[in-house]
């Protein structure tokens, strides 16, 4: 499958384009943010297209070549990551439709204090064999899910702490749903994410922001530090920036691209209501890097720095009444 | 020159995130692990999913209701070709179009063709579009139930079809939905063999589409 996809190099695609850029000195944020959005969207989308005939052999690829290791019980502790609980928080989304508030206000709620690591991704996939890399369905995952795990089952004693990456949207999802727990949605991840270490809303301060970019700009070590390495912003919640990118629940709804075929931007009859989006603040740079980022992605895919955290919407419990209710949740 | 300094800094970011997984694809293939392909038989999957390709859209196992409120699950259409479109009945732009769309295909096939043809609409609106609902829509639009199904599901479960779809929506603050606009063709298996994209698109490659997998 993977021969068949189109390989588009990155280095092609923007500076040949971007010399031509017209820059308009008077009108530039706007149209040169969502030129770019589109931009990446689209050779993202281009490179991962796939053939939409039917595959030859629709049970060849059901053969596995990995040797099954035993279901493992799960300790329900493993996956008591602490609920912050978040107030009651108002964010401005960056990309907005003409009729949509400039101002959403998001519920409290609770958000896991750090991001899913490698051990507990681990025991998960141990206790669900379903969700292995040589079980999940390609429907859920693309070639590269979990692909730097040592194995099946075993991460490699040196990312154990560190977050897992490599997972497709419908497994983080998975993941969640089996310890009772949810992805955030954008909007509650992107309140989050705008509180630095004593600001619930650091978006105007420049070197909150400058700080952000310098990590995008950095390239992805090969072994990611662990958990908690980087800063807790003002509700006690690490790593929001500067580990890794995160899945959110709701990231298809970032209608900064159209259909990945046949794109030709936001036409009224590829996407009912896109005509009108525009961008609320074109100086965070930062937000508008995450949801092109996120219009560039598709539930299966699996990348390297691209991992998640959980969130819930109910009152905190205490971890024994948890580690029940993990149990009903399957 | 702050302008300029700024859109450099987001080329050359994007360019290090937006395909990063290019690493990790070549690290992947050269880690292929070599292995007989006769162990590990998939024991535990139902055998219904075990037949099933894996990129089958019937590998989706949520339940559903559908406009008689009877449940059922997206693979209760296996064998037949089935056009999926995901759609609202408060839409008052672009779902009447998708139906008239569907409607045209619908025409444009003969009886016999139409034998193997099945019509699914999910409701992307899980809070109105109940089953009744769903029910008087689609008498409303004189939709045949012997061929159109139309369904209601969990939001969850929703965004899950859809991102397996490709499907894009937001709910807006009015209750409306901004969504993508596209007709699915499934083979008898649920792979997704065809798309049509876009309001009142030409049928034609769609209704080749369907009339390809009628000759298989």
């Amino acid at each position: 499958m993977d021969s068949e996809r189109t390989e588009l190099e990155w280095t092609d695609v923007e500076w040949r384009v971007l010399p031509e850029q017209r820059i308009d000195m008077r009108h530039p944020t706007r149209d040169c943010l969502l030129a770019f959005a589109l931009l990446i969207g689209s050779a993202c989308d281009a490179r991962n297209a796939e053939p939409l005939e039917p595959s030859v052999k629709p049970a060849a690829d059901a053969q596995r070549v990995e040797a099954d290791s035993p279901v493992v019980p799960v300790d329900p502790a493993t996956f008591a990551t602490t609920l912050l609980e978040i107030p009651a928080l108002e964010y401005r989304p960056l990309f907005r439709g003409e009729d949509e508030p400039s101002v959403v206000a998001v519920d409290a709620f609770l958000l896991e204090e750090h991001a899913v690591t490698n051990a507990q991704y681990a025991a998960f996939v141990r206790a669900v064999p379903a969700w292995r890399r040589s079980r999940a369905k390609k429907l859920f995952v693309d070639d590269t899910y979990l692909s730097h795990w040592q194995s099946d089952v075993e991460p490699g004693s040196k990312i154990l702490e560190s977050p897992v990456t490599n997972v497709s949207w419908f497994a983080a999802r998975a993941y969640a749903r089996f310890i009772g727990r949810r992805l955030p949605t954008l909007n509650e991840w992107e309140a989050v994410a705008s509180s630095s270490e004593r600001l619930a809303d650091a978006r105007q301060d420049p070197a909150f922001v400058q700080r952000i970019l310098a990590w995008y700009g950095r390239p992805t070590p090969s072994v990611l530090p662990p958990v908690r390495s980087t800063f807790a912003n003002i509700h006690g919640v690490y790593d929001m920036h500067a580990l890794v990118w995160e899945w959110v629940d709701d990231f298809s709804t970032a209608l900064v691209t159209g259909e990945s075929r046949g794109d030709t931007g936001l036409e009224r009859n590829l996407f009912c209501g896109a005509g009108s989006v525009g961008t609320a603040d074109p100086r965070d740079y930062a937000a508008f890097m995450r949801y092109a980022f996120r219009s560039s992605l598709n539930g299966r895919y699996a990348v390297k720095n691209l991992g998640f955290r959980c969130a819930s919407s109910k009152p905190p419990v205490s971890d024994g009444a948890h580690a029940k209710e993990e149990k009903q949740a399957r | 020159m702050m302008l300029h300094r700024g859109l450099t800094i987001l080329v050359v970011v994007g360019a290090l995130f937006a395909c990063s997984d290019k690493a990790s694809y070549d690290a992947r293939v050269e880690n292929k692990i070599p292995g007989d392909k006769n162990c590990c038989p998939e024991e535990e999957v139902g055998a219904t999913s075990s037949l099933l390709p894996e990129t089958s859209i019937y590998q989706v196992e949520s339940e559903w209701h559908d406009q008689n409120d009877k449940r059922t699950k997206l693979a209760a259409l296996r064998g037949k070709t089935v056009l999926l479109a995901m759609i609202f009945t408060n839409c008052e732009y672009a779902c009447p179009q998708t139906r008239s769309d569907l409607k045209k295909i619908e025409a444009a096939l003969s009886d016999a063709e139409l034998d193997g043809v099945r019509f699914l609409l999910v409701s992307m609106d899980s809070e109105r579009d109940v089953p009744e609902v769903l029910k008087s829509y689609a008498e409303a639009q004189g939709l045949d139930e012997t061929r159109w199904t139309l369904l209601h599901g969990d939001a969850t479960d929703v965004r899950e079809l859809a991102v397996a779809l490709g499907v894009k929506y937001k709910k807006l603050e009015n209750g409306m939905f901004s969504h993508s606009n596209l007709i699915s063709v499934l083979d008898p298996v649920g792979l997704v063999v065809h798309r049509q994209v876009g309001l009142n698109a030409d049928p034609a490659p769609t209704i080749d589409a369907i009339r390809r997998l009628a000759k298989q």
